[in-house]
């Protein structure tokens, strides 16, 4: 196995130096590398040091995937824990990321972690962690709120 | 009003009369796990009963009760109800909605609703584009979509139809359950 060594550089200038297998899990350096540009310094435009530490930490965990069911099981087990770490506001930043860098294993992670995460969201919250604008009138969301009642049952009163 | 339920075999090309559940009215036929089934919505509560005929020959069925939320005046009589596997509820949101249109065609304020949902399309979140929106939104349970439609924007990408064969695609490898849809029959009050 190749122990060729690229040099990774954020947005803000961080640089991180990894294997070239690990930095081949971020599909947008394995197109570059196959495209045979010759090329030990990688600059990602649209990630930020801190995030991108976060993606390369998973990518080295993943770097070689067993198919035994302990392996799995293990890498489970480790993905669950890594995504404790993280709030919503850092989630969405990673799926950003994930998606840039296109990675395709955490980008089914983070969606999954963030589901789960806004799963009993009120959408008064869910407006906050995403920024939408309420765009109906008054009018509106109440029709809507009574066409979908039984959905809005537990959500109206809001987790601690 | 007298009902039955016939059934018609292939092979030896014969009909044959089915014995129908007890009390149960034959209004709502259905599928369930590849079964016929009846089901039937609670006069005067939030019930359901679903009926599978588990022995074609012996006319064997099982009954199974949901209890189901409280409509906010409305009782689940008022609306039909049908069964299949996971995330079909979804189909019904978008039947309702034709029905929602259909019903009220003199409204001109329900149709300018539908247009704006069409034309938000591109403008969403601040933070996060459309695909990733949907990547997270697919994940969730049906209760939860029907939630978040509370803005135009989320609204349109839940009611689109790429939305609907990602959220199929993923759904299906989701352990199965049962869900059932409503067409509400009244005509909304505007």
């Amino acid at each position: 196995m190749s122990s060729n060594k690229i040099v990774l550089t954020s947005s803000d200038g961080e640089s991180f130096e990894v294997e070239e297998v690990v930095a081949r899990k971020l599909q947008i350096v394995g197109h570059m590398l196959e495209d045979d540009c010759v090329i030990n310094e990688i600059p990602l435009q649209n990630v930020t040091g801190d995030i991108l530490s976060m993606v390369i930490e998973y990518c080295k965990t993943h770097v070689d995937e067993e198919e035994s069911e302990e392996a799995q099981t293990k890498l489970k087990t480790w993905d669950e824990e890594f995504m404790k770490k993280f709030d919503i506001k850092t989630l969405l930043q990673i799926i950003l990321a994930a998606n840039y860098l296109n990675v395709k294993g955490l980008l089914d992670l983070v969606s999954q972690t963030i589901a789960d995460t806004i799963k009993d969201y009120t959408p008064e919250q869910i407006r906050e962690v995403f920024g939408v604008e309420n765009d109906y009138t008054e009018e509106e969301e109440a029709e809507v709120r009574k066409e979908n009642a039984w959905a809005f049952d537990e959500a109206d009163t809001p987790k601690p | 009003m007298s009902q039955a339920i016939m059934s018609f075999d292939v092979r030896s090309e014969k009909f044959h009369l089915v014995k129908r559940p007890q009390t149960a009215p034959v209004s709502n036929l259905a599928s369930y796990e590849g079964k016929l089934a009846v089901l039937f919505s609670g006069i005067s509560d939030c019930r359901i009963t679903l009926w599978v005929l588990e022995d074609v020959v012996k006319h064997e069925w099982s009954e199974k009760l949901y209890v189901l939320p409280p409509l906010d005046g409305v009782n689940y009589y008022h609306f039909y109800p049908f069964c299949v596997a996971d995330g079909v509820v979804y189909s019904h949101f978008e039947t309702s909605d034709v029905v929602l249109e259909s019903t009220s065609s003199s409204s001109p304020r329900v149709k300018r609703r539908r247009k704006k949902i069409s034309d938000d399309r591109s403008t969403n979140s601040d933070l996060l584009p459309t695909d990733l929106i949907m990547e997270i939104l697919k994940r969730l349970p049906v209760e939860t979509l029907f939630r978040f439609c509370v803005w135009k924007n989320w609204a349109s990408i839940i009611r689109g139809r790429y939305f609907m064969k990602m959220f199929l695609a993923e759904s299906t490898s989701r352990p199965a359950r049962l869900f059932f849809g409503f067409k509400h029959e009244r005509v909304k009050p505007l």
